[in-house]
């Protein structure tokens, strides 16, 4: 069978349901496509085609009609920090190049119970740090649509393998618009959901309070049927709430009338690429198509959220990372050295520098007679953008801003950190206040997608993926796929 | 040269004695093989998070109500960052601004000690250096284990008080179960600080702490061993450094390990993996449920109810062990006899017990053995050397029966005046010289004759009444 990576999950469904294909056959299907073009782009940096097989034959012994468990036999790709004892678990770093978790993250034990075949892991930024996929040390990840251009980051491998149809489906994790960013980059469609709805247990921790793993793939309604397997509240992770939704159900109802959405007036503080402002004013364009009305509002702490998160977000980090210190597990520079030495020689060695530098940044920034002046007062802007946020929800459902003031960049692009820091600035505010967030295409420029972003309140990630599939539906624009990648 | 006055402020490390540990559900069982009672969390691998261990929230709140102190409806947890090998995820979890437990007050012979906080926190490991100058073996079984660490304010001025304060403080968490206390496997375990001035007028003293002691002597002579060295100091005019010192045990001084400058900066902020820490209704009420009577009650209580003097009834308030076993017998006894259940306990059983180095209520005597045999003992149906024998006959038996034993050994003590007259006449007859003697006035001679029909009745006649009997029965026949 032809073109299976351009078929819907609700086709892929009917097909194995029909007995078109088997899991096996589907299987093969997007590991022959990794095998082909990886080499490309560098997406995927564990796979191994025994291994997704080897699922597929148990899957296709239990495959039943029963509608219990829909995703059986659909193939997904895991992002490199989510632990899964099939696999390596590397962050994308040297310090855990070869490490193997002993347990599953529970995203991993649900989408096994689903019957999800896990064919692979994907290349990131080192940590998650990074916006890019510059900082791997598996090397860059190339964008399918350009492959000059970086396809985005921290889940730049999700993202590329997902648009140049290695899978169907992809996690990724958001704790700055890691998520969004680079589905934006590739053309997908990338949830955010709200903070607590999937657990982190087993997810490889960056910023603790901002982490959170999302489904990414072509449209919102795939995403949703990622939604309805990960979303169940895990007794093993502190901060995970319980969110009864039946996303796939949600989306086939209308859209409720008298919709609200609000588009910041400090926009125009910004400089935004005139592509993605030109596909910006398309998309309020169809998306008023659609009955919603929209609405000034202000979101004044947005600019101030930046700075904040690259406060708390270090701060965390050098605290989660200070564990890979070579006295356990992952990298250890060996030799006869003292205790310091071997500290310091096996983390000068073991991290890259993006993520040495937010160590050191986060460091800095929770010492004594400096808390204050930097990690308390981050707390206090987190604060006053909550109040803000809860203000704006009180009058919108939604808000729309671009999810990236430029299409994908150039590799090398930005040669001052703090540069490709700001990029991160409309994706940001929602990690703050742990809100969902949605990216999806919303235009193309040349041969480059362009995205946009939807902000929901608290546990409105069902809300979300409607509009967005309703707006697919009218536009499109989740359909095309890169000219190499066919 | 006056004596300077002493300011001493106590931490206290209480390690809970939950089943599981503080974040993670190992099993906390002591004396294992290195290593084997941990779980990934323990161990601080990637992805793994903590989960706060209820049982231990509830420990900690038991305490707080023993003492009346401030249970904080909403306590949070932070991180405390530093590297060493055995703390595996380089910090530990702990509370710093936002404890569980606010201020209380623990009395010590009618002095208020006021404790300043108490808070949740976890154990690190174990690094093991000798024997090895090449590597330091890590044993991460303690790792995660969870402590309650109790601050005094600095109320305490001498040695022997702060060891008033610690004895009391200890028996507590033992008495209410939230610890076995035990010291030598590091249950409870002090920092103290300590400063001196010369007199009232002047502040208080430059501050110094003593970390890691954990045994009372030790605490005391530490104590003691640092004030002398600070007074020495003011004597020569030195200036005393805020630091931190070791206790070493083999020379009885006080070292120093670091001094402020060089202190370490924990970096303390929220844990954000935890959500603050909400103390329910519900938890307090289980804790209540949870709570025994306090020894300082229950010593009025016995006094009152089983008569006991206020050093018998502290006797039983020993331990919670103790007291349970006493009030159960209390319980069990038909006859009231508190008393010979007093004696029983704290004669015989403890003699037995401390010989074979048991705790009570572990041993195959039982409370209703103990009421039964002081049941009989009232009702002069044993004597005392036969209690014994019983208690001793018990202890080697399991499921033993106190009458059973009695039947087989034939531990009755005879009552019946027609069966003593009989063994009377015999035996006086078959000693015809010495009852010539005792007719001329030889009336020592009538516990010869006990003695002899005791060894006729192998002990079972009742004492009292055999010599009522006999001394009737030489007058009257003879």
């Amino acid at each position: 069978m032809k073109n299976l990576h351009t078929q819907s999950i609700r086709e892929l469904i009917k097909l194995i349901e029909n007995r078109l294909i088997s899991a096996y056959e589907l299987t093969s299907y997007f590991c022959d496509r990794i095998q082909t073009y990886n080499s490309k782009i560098n997406a995927v940096i564990s796979f191994d085609k025994d291994i997704a097989l080897d699922q597929a034959k148990q899957i296709d012994h239990r495959i039943t009609k029963k509608k219990s468990s829909p995703l059986q036999g659909i193939p997904i790709l895991q992002k490199d920090l989510i632990c899964s004892t099939k696999f390596k678990t590397t962050c994308g770093s040297k310090m855990l190049a070869n490490y193997q978790s002993p347990f599953n993250a529970h995203v991993v034990n649900l989408c096994d119970a689903e019957g999800l075949i896990e064919i692979g892991k994907t290349n990131m930024d080192e940590f998650a740090m990074g916006s890019s996929n510059e900082t791997s040390y598996f090397g860059n990840v190339l964008n399918p649509w350009e492959h000059t251009r970086v396809p985005g980051g921290s889940s730049g491998g999700a993202a590329a393998a997902v648009a140049a149809g290695f899978a169907p489906l992809a996690t990724g994790s958001d704790t700055g618009g890691s998520i969004r960013q680079p589905s934006s980059f590739c053309g997908l469609t990338g949830l955010k959901p709200t903070y607590g709805a999937v657990s982190r247990n087993g997810l490889i921790a960056f910023a603790s309070s901002l982490d959170q793993i999302g489904p990414m793939a072509k449209s919102a309604e795939d995403c949703a049927y990622l939604m309805d397997v990960i979303t169940k509240k895990d007794p093993k992770d502190s901060t995970s709430q319980q969110y009864d939704m039946q996303f796939v159900d949600y989306l086939k109802n209308d859209i409720p009338p008298k919709i609200k959405i609000g588009i910041p007036k400090e926009l125009k503080n910004f400089t935004i690429d005139s592509s993605v402002e030109k596909a910006f004013g398309e998309t309020v364009q169809s998306l008023k198509g659609l009955n919603v009305e929209f609405v000034e509002i202000s979101l004044s702490s947005m600019e101030l959220a930046l700075p904040a998160y690259y406060i708390i977000a270090p701060a965390e980090c050098s605290s989660n990372l200070a564990r890979y210190n070579g006295a356990l597990f992952g990298y250890r520079h060996e030799g006869d050295n003292s205790l310091q030495e071997m500290y310091s020689k096996t983390r000068t060695e073991g991290f890259g520098k993006e993520v040495k530098r937010r160590i050191i940044i986060g460091t800095f920034v929770l010492s004594k007679g400096f808390q204050g002046q930097y990690y308390q007062k981050a707390l206090s802007l987190c604060h006053n953008l909550k109040m803000e946020f809860k203000k704006i929800f009180s009058i919108c459902d939604f808000i729309l801003t671009p999810t990236i003031s430029t299409p994908a960049f150039e590799f090398n692009a930005y040669k001052n950190p703090v540069e490709m820091y700001q990029s991160d600035l409309f994706t940001i505010p929602a990690n703050l206040c742990g809100l969902p967030a949605i990216s999806f295409q919303a235009g193309m420029h040349g041969k480059l997608p362009i995205g946009a972003q939807l902000i929901g309140n608290h546990f409105k990630d069902h809300e979300l993926l409607q509009l967005v599939h309703h707006f697919q539906k009218a536009t499109g624009w989740h359909e095309i796929y890169p000219e190499d990648y066919q | 040269m006056t004596a300077p006055l002493v300011t001493i402020g106590l931490e206290v490390h209480v390690q809970l004695n939950t089943k599981s540990k503080l974040f993670s559900s190992s099993s906390t069982e002591f004396g294992h093989q290195p290593n084997k009672m941990t779980s990934e969390i323990d161990v601080g691998l990637p992805g793994t998070l903590p989960v706060i261990n209820k049982e231990a929230v509830i420990k900690a709140a038991m305490f707080a109500l023993s003492i009346d102190a401030q249970l904080n409806e909403k306590s949070i947890f932070a991180r405390k960052n530093y590297f060493y090998p055995d703390l595996p995820k380089s910090y530990q979890i702990t509370q710093e601004a936002y404890p569980i437990i606010g201020e209380g007050v623990l009395k010590v012979d009618n002095k208020e000690i006021r404790i300043e906080r108490a808070h949740l926190e976890e154990d690190a490991g174990k690094s093991i250096h000798d024997g090895h100058s090449s590597y330091t073996l890590i044993d991460l079984n303690r790792a995660g284990q969870p402590l309650l660490e109790i601050v005094t304010k600095p109320d305490i001025t001498s040695a022997q008080e702060a060891i008033k304060y610690l004895k009391k403080l200890h028996h507590l968490v033992r008495y209410i179960d939230i610890s076995d206390g035990n010291m030598q496997e590091g249950s409870f375990r002090c920092d103290a600080n300590i400063s001196i001035r010369m007199s009232s007028d002047e502040p208080l003293g430059t501050r110094v702490e003593i970390k890691n002691l954990n045994s009372f002597r030790f605490i005391e002579k530490a104590i003691d061993y640092e004030v002398s060295r600070q007074h020495l100091a003011l004597m020569n005019n030195e200036k005393i450094i805020q630091e931190t010192r070791l206790f070493q045990e083999s020379s009885g001084k006080t070292l120093s390990m670091r001094s402020k400058e060089n202190a370490a900066d924990y970096r303390y902020f929220p844990e954000p993996d935890l959500p603050p820490l909400v103390i329910t209704e519900a938890l307090i009420q289980q804790a209540k449920d949870n709570l025994p009577t306090l020894p300082e009650k229950r010593v009025q209580e016995l006094m009152l109810s089983t008569h006991l003097s206020m050093d018998e009834a502290e006797m039983v308030t020993t331990s919670r062990a103790t007291e349970y076993f006493y009030s159960e017998c209390v319980k069990k006894t038909n006859t009231q006899s508190y008393k010979t259940i007093y004696n029983l306990i704290f004669g015989e059983l403890s003699a037995l017990i401390n010989k074979n180095q048991k705790s009570i209520g572990f041993q195959s005597v039982k409370p209703e053995h103990i009421a039964l045999i002081a049941d009989y003992l009232s009702e002069k149906k044993i004597s005392q050397p036969m209690a014994k024998e019983i208690i001793n006959a018990l202890w080697h038996t399991n499921n033993g029966s106190v009458d059973k034993i009695i039947q087989e050994k034939g531990l009755r003590l005879v009552h019946d005046d027609s069966k003593l007259i009989q063994l009377i006449e015999k035996v006086v007859h078959s000693f015809p010289e010495q009852a010539q003697q005792y007719k001329d006035g030889k009336t020592k001679l009538l516990s010869f004759f006990v003695g002899q029909i005791m060894k006729e009745t192998k002990g079972n006649a009742d004492p009292g009444t055999l010599s009522k009997l006999l001394s009737k029965y030489l007058k009257e026949s003879l």
